[in-house]
């Protein structure tokens, strides 16, 4: 699946933006700059970021901003703010229930799967279900699969059945 | 009195003498009437009396000859009684004995015409008996005639039909041996195929169970992620991601 071209500079920002949790944090850091544009003694662009942003989305959201000068004017960041926060509603959600707490090292390896095989505009949800054990259940674009180490377990069953068979016998 | 004249002048004692002699003789007019009315009432009494007996007399002689006659009356009247009894006993007797007489007569010439009439009819039913047990015999001997050859007859069909079916019975059987072989075969086949299938299972849920008792508690993060990325390629040979 190819990347859509980066006509107005919100592809670095979208492409640190991982997760649902990442999307809804970057939306209301959005909200808080926007309405600081109006503040008589506005807070740094840079404080905002580091204080409500994971440190890859925040760092090239100020990036961004600065390689398109929208930060120039409050006029030009408020078009950028706002085409950023439109831009976030056009991301598709992969619904994932996992049978552990999703560390870093696992959002980085399924967001990534996720990207590669279903394009730069889809982004993960993660959420607990121990009672799966292991593999995941799957929900996406209204569908729904369910995939857990035990599935895989009776799938390799049944696949070597009549190796089990021969065995038994 | 003799007193009241002797104390009274002689001329007014004259007077009074003659007013007295007068009383006097008043009186014994007086009682000799009433002696007179007395003995006429006596008189009378006695002759009331005597009369009344004279009656009672007469009417007890009345009465007693009354009785007297009533008594004649009555024993003739009995004794005519008497006698119209006797001759009505007679009469009965004499009748009953006619009577008698009659119905003995008249029962014997029953019993007589009964013993005719039974004669006669014992007679003609013997007659009867014999033509019917005739009769009897000989449809009896036709029926068993027929029935014999008719016997005959369905005991050779009878024969050719047990044979027919003796042999439609022979390939049957053997039909049904060879259906009912199958069938066995089908049942073992079935039961075998069922219990590998239970075994199987149950196989499946021990290794199912050991499974997660021991590699879903002991997996790694490492190997947790691999599970996702294997779920999520499974997903996506699938088909589940595309539209």
């Amino acid at each position: 699946m190819t990347e859509p071209a980066d006509t107005n500079g919100y592809g670095a920002v979208l492409a640190q933006v991982r997760t649902a949790h990442e999307r809804d944090y970057l939306k209301s850091a959005l909200d808080v700059l926007l309405k600081n544009l109006y503040h008589t003694e506005p807070k740094p662009l840079e404080e905002i970021a580091e204080e409500l942003l994971p440190y890859a989305i925040g760092k090239a959201l100020v990036a961004s901003l600065r390689l398109a000068h929208a930060a120039d004017t409050a006029a030009a960041m408020e078009t950028f703010l706002s085409g950023l926060a439109s831009a976030l509603g056009t991301f598709r959600v992969v619904k994932l229930e996992l049978a552990f707490e999703p560390q870093e090292e696992t959002v980085a390896i399924v967001s990534r799967w996720v990207r590669q095989c279903l394009g730069a505009d889809s982004i993960i949800d993660t959420s607990l279900d121990p009672l799966l054990l292991g593999g995941a259940r799957i929900a996406f674009a209204g569908k729904y699969r369910e995939v857990n180490l035990a599935d895989m377990i009776e799938s390799a069953l049944i696949r070597e059945e009549s190796r089990i068979q021969e065995m038994l016998l | 009195m003799d007193t009241l004249i002797q104390s009274q002048p002689l001329t007014a004692l004259s007077l009074s003498e003659g007013i007295l002699l007068v009383n006097i003789l008043l009186v014994f007019i007086l009682v000799g009437f009433g002696i007179l009315v007395f003995h006429n009432l006596l008189v009378s009494q006695a002759e009331a009396s005597r009369r009344k007996k004279a009656a009672f007399e007469k009417a007890f002689q009345i009465q007693e000859e009354a009785a007297a006659q009533a008594a004649l009356t009555v024993e003739a009247a009995a004794k005519k009684a008497a006698e119209i009894i006797a001759a009505a006993e007679e009469i009965s007797m004499s009748t009953r004995k006619t009577l008698e007489g009659e119905l003995s007569t008249l029962a014997h010439k029953h019993a007589e015409h009964l013993e005719q009439a039974s004669l006669k009819y014992i007679n003609e039913y013997q007659q009867m008996g014999q033509a019917a047990q005739k009769e009897y015999q000989q449809t009896l001997h036709d029926a068993s005639q027929t029935m014999a050859a008719e016997a005959a007859k369905t005991l050779q069909l009878f024969e050719k039909f047990l044979k027919a079916q003796t042999v439609g019975y022979e390939t049957a059987t053997r039909e049904k041996v060879e259906q009912l072989r199958k069938d066995a075969d089908a049942y073992v086949e079935e039961y075998r195929r069922q219990r590998m299938k239970k075994v199987d299972s149950a196989i499946h849920r021990i290794i199912l169970l050991v499974s997660r008792d021991i590699i879903g508690q002991g997996l790694e993060l490492k190997e947790h992620n691999q599970l996702v990325i294997q779920a999520l390629d499974r997903a996506k040979r699938e088909g589940f991601f595309e539209p």
